[in-house]
């Protein structure tokens, strides 16, 4: 697997902006009550599940930024069996790739939906549906 | 007295003859007019109070003093604007016979009260040229003119009426019943006619003037004798000591009343402090609930935030146990296909254990194998080849499914329960919290509004003005009930020089005299006695009596304690904690004015129905619908509401009080023949 994942997991510009407004982690300004998560990586974690169940990854012409290591995205879990169970065939042959565009769909897509960023467990629940 | 019938001859609106017949054989006393402005409901009003009084009024208009005034409605006029009493077409037409006759029952008599204006002069230019007619007569009974006004101001004392006839839209003179102004004293000196405190009060004066009258009578029947003169001298002496004593008095009693009346003003304003007092306290209450929401709410997004942390795992949840399902059956051959494997190897080892050496036993059952030929032997070989075989298939077999079993395994590390019902939860319960944060900040937000209105030096000098003036109070009292023992002492120091004066005749007719003043004496006394126990009972009774009807009024009766009552009837609202409520509301002034009326009514001895012209006009629907239910099923007076349609739909008020109503009209106005219509509805 090492050999598939050269890259860090990222986002585009707007979409780490985006994960950011999710957490705690955003900027003073654009700071909004009670953001859902801690990290960002619980953040990139929900919304990289959210593509990969909906099964539509997304692709950047500007390409995506990183915002940490793999490793500190997949702690103790094996990513791949999640990609090789969910995703496409192809998926493996680059991992890494395959979660940022899969992830990328997801905040692309809970954007639109929720550009203040007031999104709450119920409402992402109801987009799982 | 209960109203049977009401007639209208050319009566302002009403043109031509209108009937209201308000004899009924339910046995209820709720009655409606209804009738949107401009209709008659007012004019029928101010029908009754004419033949009643013979003066009817406008209503009340603000002047530039910002003093309310009514003026006088004229008998006729061309103009409808001046309100004339005569219908103005009746009068452009040449018709001036103008009455307004009452059927009223009285005590089981049925009397009938006309008034009637009529022409003395052909043609009529203004109210100099009509006479009047006042007619009041029974089966046996006729009384005409001042006869007839005598006896119904018996019934009803114009100065009262106001208590009887109520207008809604008037509610400066209900206010008045609050607030101390100048109106108040004359609204208090009705309620003192009301009950008859003036009758009390003049027969005391009555008996002291009398006796008085026999004391001089007396005094004059003395001996001229050198020890009179000088008792005379003396009593001269005493009574201007008494003359100087009353004046000082009256002078304290005036300087008491402006200290009482400047000690409610303070108090009034200080009421409105011990409300910020009240303010405070809730305001320390929230300051509480605030902390103690916000440590729930951090300690919720606290717990949130944890959960949050495995929510991606949560949302895998339901795909994860459809692919582990999917699994399944895959995993279930991979089962059963190294169960066959391990049975096989199981039978390969003892067939081979077999060939290796028929004396060892056999591992498992101990037992030595059955010996056997060589065909057997052959048959055992051949089938050692085919396990083998199939051991070799199985083998391959068991390659094509480790893929999923290996899957299998490694999805097994996703798997956990799935709290998203938690997480949703406590994502809930921190927009609750929030929500009451927000709540409790507006409210502290409006506190804080309300105090920095608030000057606490000039608390600071009200509260040391109260100290002072109820110092001045305490003093004035005291003066004044000095001076009332020192005039007692002198008074009655002037009696003993009187009596022994008188005592020196000896005469039959100055033994009279005494003995008739000593019984008057007595008289008053107990009358000063009786007099005062009744006005203090009085007021006791219909402190409770309003306090019952307001709370019955009320929409928040567990937000009051009582209405209260001071010895001058001065009216206090007092709220559930015990404080007056310093400026209550003006449709709570209303409620509390009938609350106030209804009391008088029920203590009084005075039985006349109630009129309402516009119940509504200050007070909500709630306030409408309970003083019209209040009235109508309560008591044994006819309770007549002049209503307009803004105010009550009358489908509506007669399909919620059908067992209550006795009869109800609908007034309308027909420009074709220039009169209200009357409509009779419930009959």
């Amino acid at each position: 697997m090492d050999k598939k994942m050269k890259r860090d997991y990222a986002a585009t510009k707007e979409g780490r902006e985006y994960l950011r407004l999710l957490t705690d982690n955003a900027k003073e300004e654009n700071k909004i009550y009670s953001p859902m998560f801690s990290d960002m990586v619980d953040a990139y974690r929900a919304m990289f599940i959210y593509g990969l169940t909906k099964g539509k990854r997304l692709k950047s012409e500007k390409g995506f930024i990183g915002i940490g290591q793999f490793t500190m995205l997949m702690g103790v879990y094996d990513f791949s069996s999640l990609l090789e169970s969910f995703g496409k065939s192809n998926d493996l042959e680059d991992i890494g790739g395959s979660i940022n565009e899969y992830t990328n769909w997801a905040i692309e897509d809970v954007r639109k939906k929720f550009p203040d960023g007031k999104i709450t467990v119920k409402k992402l629940r109801k987009l799982f549906e | 007295m209960r109203l049977l019938k009401v007639e209208l001859l050319n009566w302002a609106s009403y043109k031509g003859l209108h009937t209201f017949d308000f004899s009924s054989t339910k046995n209820r006393n709720g009655y409606a007019i209804f009738g949107n402005n401009s209709r008659g409901k007012t004019s029928f009003t101010d029908a009754i109070k004419w033949v009643m009084y013979g003066e009817a009024f406008t209503k009340a208009v603000m002047g530039t003093d910002g003093k309310e005034s009514r003026k006088r409605r004229p008998l006729v006029s061309a103009q409808q604007e001046d309100n004339p009493l005569l219908n103005v077409h009746s009068f452009r037409e040449g018709v001036y016979d103008l009455m307004v006759r009452i059927i009223f029952s009285h005590e089981g008599t049925v009397w009938t009260l006309a008034r009637v204006v009529a022409p003395d002069t052909p043609i009529v230019g203004d109210d100099n040229d009509l006479g009047f007619y006042l007619g009041l007569s029974s089966e046996t009974e006729r009384l005409e003119n001042q006869n007839a006004q005598d006896f119904i101001n018996n019934l009803l004392p114009k100065d009262i009426n106001k208590f009887f006839f109520i207008d809604g839209e008037s509610v400066n003179e209900y206010r008045a019943l609050i607030a101390n102004t100048e109106q108040n004293l004359e609204i208090r000196k009705n309620i003192e006619d009301i009950l008859n405190f003036p009758i009390l009060k003049r027969g005391a004066a009555d008996l002291k003037e009398v006796t008085g009258q026999y004391m001089t009578k007396l005094s004059k029947l003395s001996k001229d004798t050198n020890k009179n003169r000088i008792r005379r001298e003396k009593i001269d002496k005493l009574e201007g000591e008494i003359a100087q004593a009353k004046s000082y008095m009256t002078e304290s009693q005036k300087e008491l009343k402006k200290a009482e009346k400047e000690h409610d003003t303070i108090e009034s304003k200080l009421g409105l402090y011990k409300e910020t007092e009240k303010l405070i306290e809730r305001q320390r209450g929230n300051r509480k609930l605030i902390s103690a929401a916000n440590k729930s709410q951090n300690d919720t997004y606290t717990l949130l935030k944890k959960e949050n942390k495995d929510l991606w795992l949560y949302f895998l949840q339901p795909s994860l146990k459809q692919k582990i399902s999917l699994l399944a059956p895959e995993l279930e051959q991979l089962s059963e296909i190294r169960y066959s494997i391990s049975q096989l190897n199981q039978r390969s080892r003892f067939l081979l254990n077999a060939h290796q050496g028929e004396k060892t036993p056999c591992s498992t059952c101990h037992r030595l194998p059955e010996p056997r030929d060589k065909e057997q032997k052959k048959l055992e070989v051949v089938e050692l080849d085919d396990i083998a075989i199939k051991i070799q298939q199985l083998n391959e077999s068991l390659d094509d499914h480790k893929q999923s079993s290996e899957l299998y395994n490694s999805l097994q590390q996703f798997n956990t329960a799935n709290r998203l019902d938690t997480a949703e939860h406590y994502q809930e319960r921190l927009g609750e919290l929030q929500g009451e944060i927000e709540l409790l900040n507006e409210e502290q937000s409006e506190i804080k509004d309300m105090l920095d209105g608030l000057d606490d030096k000039e608390i600071e000098v009200l509260k040391n003005k109260l100290e002072e003036i109820h110092a001045i109070i305490l003093n004035k009292r005291g003066l004044t009930r000095r001076l009332e023992n020192q005039i007692e002492l002198l008074t009655k120091e002037m009696s003993d020089n009187r009596r022994a004066l008188i005592g020196s005749d000896g005469s039959d007719e100055s033994t009279q005299l005494r003995t008739k003043i000593k019984a008057l004496e007595a008289m008053s006394r107990l009358w000063d006695i009786v007099s005062d126990k009744y006005a203090q009972e009085t007021r006791v009774v219909i402190e409770e009596k309003a306090t019952e009807t307001f709370k019955s009024l009320t929409n928040n009766p567990d937000g009051y304690e009582k209405l209260e009552l001071n010895s001058g009837f001065g009216l206090k609202i007092i709220d559930s904690d015990g404080y007056v409520i310093p400026a209550p509301s003006p449709g709570a002034q209303q409620v509390v004015a009938i609350s106030l009326i209804d009391a008088l009514r029920q203590t009084s001895d005075i039985d006349f129905p109630i009129i309402f012209d516009t119940p509504g006009a200050s007070i909500d629907k709630e306030h409408r619908d309970n003083i019209i239910k209040h009235f109508w099923s309560k008591r044994d007076t006819q309770f007549i509401i002049l209503a307009s349609s803004g105010e009550f739909r009358p489908d509506e008020v007669e399909k919620d009080n059908k067992a209550l109503l006795a009869k109800t009209w609908q007034l309308d106005f027909n420009s074709g023949v220039n009169s209200t219509i009357v409509t009779p509805r419930l009959q």
